[in-house]
């Protein structure tokens, strides 16, 4: 009964969050809504037995992504704060679009007859998740990595400006004019 | 009790809203922010299906984190992309930004 109550709690905010997210006018509030939703998302994890998943949830999604969100708005200049989150003309089409996505898929997630199992037992999934990760999803495993390795590094690359790059290259040639001008 | 059906429904209504921020909003940042939202009511969708029909094998969860490392890569390269593309153009506007539009 205490599952069904937070479930409605969590369902409930997060769907606020996301509706404020997208319908504000502020992009810095749209983030702070963003943590929010991200948060109850979590929650949500915990409440149907994922613990790992809603841990990593809140450490990669609230602790980092939604700060690196904050970051770029802050990086970028605009005119008045308070109007920087507009709908562009497409906006009319694109909530039709969505509302009859949404139509769709409520009828067809009602209208499908799922076997639900029971309860999980309520041990922890993190012996189950690394024993699947080391075993059959391996090559994934490693894959991801490199990916993690591969966005770091183009993240560098493609963030550092024009500036950067112009005066990393001049203190280079200044380096070797200077080891010529010793010799 | 609290199904499978449920948990489809709040992650399609998730998706939903998702769609709406990133096909619909002017500033590439919002653009992305909808797009985060879309790859969340994916995870759900995962762990739910997950928890509901197969609880003895966790590669539901297992995707789940898959997915949020995907995410992590992607926003950094694109938040990287879009801090490149204010630097030369000075704002942040996907309708501004239409230099390979036919």
């Amino acid at each position: 009964m205490l599952g069904v109550i937070f479930f409605y709690v969590f369902a409930a905010a997060v769907v606020v969050g996301a509706l404020a997210m997208v319908l504000t006018k502020n992009l810095v509030h749209a983030a702070l809504f963003m943590a929010g939703t991200f948060l109850m998302i979590a929650f949500l994890y915990i409440l149907m037995g994922a613990d790992y998943v809603g841990a990593v949830q809140i450490l990669v999604y609230v602790g980092a992504i939604s700060i690196l969100f904050v970051f770029g708005i802050m990086l970028t200049k605009r005119d008045r704060i308070e109007d920087s989150n507009r709908f562009n003309r497409y906006a009319f089409p694109a909530t039709i679009v969505a509302i009859l996505l949404f139509v769709s898929i409520l009828l067809t997630a009602i209208g499908t007859a799922f076997q639900n199992a029971p309860a999980p037992t309520g041990d922890s999934t993190i012996q189950t998740i690394a024993d699947i990760f080391l075993s059959d999803y391996v090559l994934a495993f490693e894959f991801a990595g490199i990916l993690l390795l591969s966005a770091l590094v183009g993240a560098i690359v493609i963030g550092q400006g024009q500036l950067a790059r112009k005066t990393r290259l001049r203190g280079t040639t200044t380096l070797e004019g200077s080891n010529g001008g010793e010799k | 009790m609290i199904g499978l059906a449920h948990y489809l429904v709040l992650a399609g209504l998730l998706f939903c809203i998702g769609l709406l921020g990133a096909v619909a909003k002017r500033n590439a940042i919002a653009v992305f922010m909808g797009v985060e939202l879309m790859l969340n009511s994916v995870n759900i969708n995962l762990v739910a299906f997950n928890r509901f029909l197969h609880p003895e094998f966790l590669g539901g969860q297992a995707f789940a984190i898959f997915v949020i490392v995907v995410a992590a890569a992607e926003v950094s390269v694109g938040l990287a992309i879009i801090l490149a593309l204010y630097r030369r153009k000075a704002n942040t506007s996907v309708d501004e930004i239409d230099l390979l539009k036919w």
